[in-house]
């Protein structure tokens, strides 16, 4: 689903060179190194947020780098579902008004039921009628994982999801996050510097 | 989800600063439109009422006034012009024909006016109810007279002398309402016709008293529509002649004619309206100004509305854009919710100017009846201000068309 050969990315004076990876279709991964190391810019690169300076980089067959600014944005939003470190949902809007504008934005049908079963696998169907600013941090992180998922993505990235979790929520969450990515059967990747996930995770890359 | 619910949405989320964005663009159209409509209606007003007049001949003095008091019926007249001059001047071959008015006397504020049935004629002015005022004090009044003074046939005025009520008149003679115009939407709508002949006679009653046992010769002077007795002809006066050119020659000639008689003066009311809008311009400039002016501050506070939240949704429109959003998509967001405000402001500012306009004309005319009134300038006013809108949309626009999400969320 991935596939990483001598990708470089240089901003400014700085250059940060990647080992090769491989991330099989199905697989649940890990990207884990102490903060600047370049995990988040790593995972921009994946998710087609910004372009590598050199080497290959794939995903699901499709070099990103080639995509002209419009079909790399609909591909994105087709393809991969990401997680934010922090949830950043549309604040004039309700709960499943974001889920649903996501799934639009995707380019798919704003589908109301699909909306709704996402809301239910994730325990927040209670939610669906309330503004952004009514939710908790962590219900409006619950939210912002289903707007990921919604779309149904091959690829599933998650920057950082548990780095301001207590040990029981940040297992709760990273299972939470294993599950969805299960039940729609995307290939999930997670960035983190904790190491309370390392053990979750077989495939890992260590920066 | 499409874009134009998420931008009224998005306008919606912060309710206080889209008020003060339309409430200040709203004021700002709305003097704009408020000028335009008020000047055109005077324009269409002037116009209607000037119809088929091509000169106005009166007394010795300023033209403007001649025009404001014989065709608006506004100003006082400049006195009086001898009946003998008066029909001396109709035997000129370049008139085609000639209205006299004889002006002076009113009705609780309304102003009587002596003329033949050639006057309601030329703004095509038909009878609601009744018959046309005869030479024997009976008089025609305007629709709006008789609305507002609660008039019917048959009723009787006393008239008062001079053009304001309640100086005290002509008692002794008053006259009977004989008809009521149709409303028109022209000056007749305010005013009290009589022949010429009854307005002599509440004036020259003393003095005459001893010529009527004598029996004099009947004139008739046909371009004017009187018939009067030699001793008439020598004594009375009228106030003024309306008159129609019979070829375009005249309007070079008769004025010329007309102010080389030593009594007369002419003036012409497309020459007269000119030089009064002139007169009126600069006050319509300076209003025009401030409304332009308030326009474009509220453009400035629609821009900073734009900028300030987008400042704060930044991240939102990084995330739109990692879902998939392209970047004119989000380029258009921003555009469409800036016309939202300028829109609903620039419609808030043509319902208040209207509705002021509505308010003042009906409080100038004495009618009840508003007739919509919508000038095609106001198109440019409404596509204008929709520009502005643009423009203060795109600068903040373009900002977020050009993010590059990727540093964006990574700061998040």
């Amino acid at each position: 689903m991935v596939s990483l050969s001598g990708v470089k990315y240089s901003y400014g004076e700085s250059k940060i060179t990647y080992s090769d990876w491989e991330v099989e279709t199905g697989h649940h991964s890990l990207i884990i190194g102490n903060s600047g190391s370049g995990k988040t810019t790593l995972l921009h690169l994946i998710g087609g947020l910004m372009k590598v300076s050199e080497g290959k980089l794939e995903i699901d067959g499709h070099e990103l780098k080639t995509m002209k600014g419009n079909e790399l944005d609909r591909f994105r939003g087709k393809n991969i579902g990401i997680i934010f470190q922090r949830p950043h949902l549309v604040r004039s809007l309700t709960v499943k008004e974001n889920l649903a504008l996501a799934r639009t934005l995707a380019g798919l049908r704003k589908d109301l039921k699909k909306v709704e079963e996402a809301l239910d696998k994730l325990n927040i169907s209670a939610l669906s009628k309330r503004k952004v600013h009514q939710l908790s941090q962590g219900q409006a992180q619950r939210v912002s994982i289903a707007r990921a998922v919604i779309s149904d993505p091959k690829l599933l990235l998650a920057d950082e999801p548990t780095a301001s979790l207590d040990d029981e929520n940040a297992n709760r969450v990273i299972r939470l996050i294993q599950e969805q990515a299960e039940n729609s059967n995307a290939t999930l990747i997670v960035a983190t510097h904790d190491r309370r996930v390392k053990e979750k995770f077989k495939n890992k890359l260590s920066l | 989800m499409n874009l134009i619910l998420l931008s009224i949405k998005n306008v919606l989320a912060k309710p206080l600063s889209a008020l003060l964005s339309i409430l200040l663009f709203g004021f700002g159209v709305s003097i704009i439109v408020l000028i335009l409509l008020v000047s055109s209606f005077l324009k269409s007003e002037i116009a209607k009422n000037a119809q088929g007049i091509d000169l106005v001949v009166g007394a010795k003095g300023s033209p403007l006034q001649i025009i404001l008091a014989n065709i608006f019926h506004i100003d006082f007249p400049t006195g009086n012009i001898a009946l003998r001059d008066a029909d001396n001047l109709t035997k000129n071959r370049l008139i085609a024909s000639a209205i006299p008015l004889s002006l002076g006397d009113s009705y609780k504020g309304y102003r009587i006016v002596g003329t033949t049935r050639k006057y309601p004629e030329l703004y095509e002015a038909g009878l609601k109810e009744g018959e046309w005022f005869e030479e024997e004090m009976t008089a025609v009044i305007g629709a709006a007279i008789a609305t507002e003074l609660q008039l019917k046939i048959g009723d009787e005025l006393e008239s008062d002398h001079g053009l304001s009520a309640n100086i005290g008149g002509h008692e002794e003679h008053p006259f009977t309402v004989a008809g009521i115009l149709s409303p028109s939407g022209s000056m007749l709508d305010n005013l009290v016709l009589v022949s010429v002949e009854s307005v002599w006679e509440v004036h020259s009653e003393h003095e005459e008293e001893h010529k009527e046992v004598e029996t004099e010769e009947i004139i008739r002077l046909e371009q004017l529509g009187l018939e009067v007795t030699s001793g008439q002809l020598e004594t009375q006066e009228i106030t003024s002649l309306l008159i129609k050119y019979r070829s375009p020659m005249a309007a070079v000639q008769l004025p010329r004619i007309v102010n080389g008689t030593s009594n007369l003066q002419a003036a012409s009311p497309p020459y007269e309206t000119a030089r009064l809008f002139n007169i009126i311009g600069v006050g319509v400039d300076v209003v025009n100004i401030l409304g332009i002016v308030i326009v474009v501050l509220s453009a400035g506070s629609v821009f900073i509305a734009l900028f300030n939240s987008l400042k704060e949704r930044k991240y939102e429109l990084a995330i739109m854009r990692a879902m998939g959003a392209g970047r004119s998509k989000v380029f258009r967001l921003i555009m469409i919710e800036g016309l939202v405000l300028t829109a609903i402001g620039s419609l808030f500012g043509f319902g208040l100017a209207h509705f002021g306009f509505f308010m003042l004309s009906s409080y100038v005319e004495h009618t009840q009846s508003y007739r919509v009134f919508f000038v095609m300038d106001e198109y440019y006013v409404m596509s204008g201000s929709l520009v502005v809108g643009l423009l203060a949309s795109v600068i903040p626009a373009l900002l977020a068309y050009r993010d590059n999400i990727s540093e964006t969320l990574s700061k998040a």
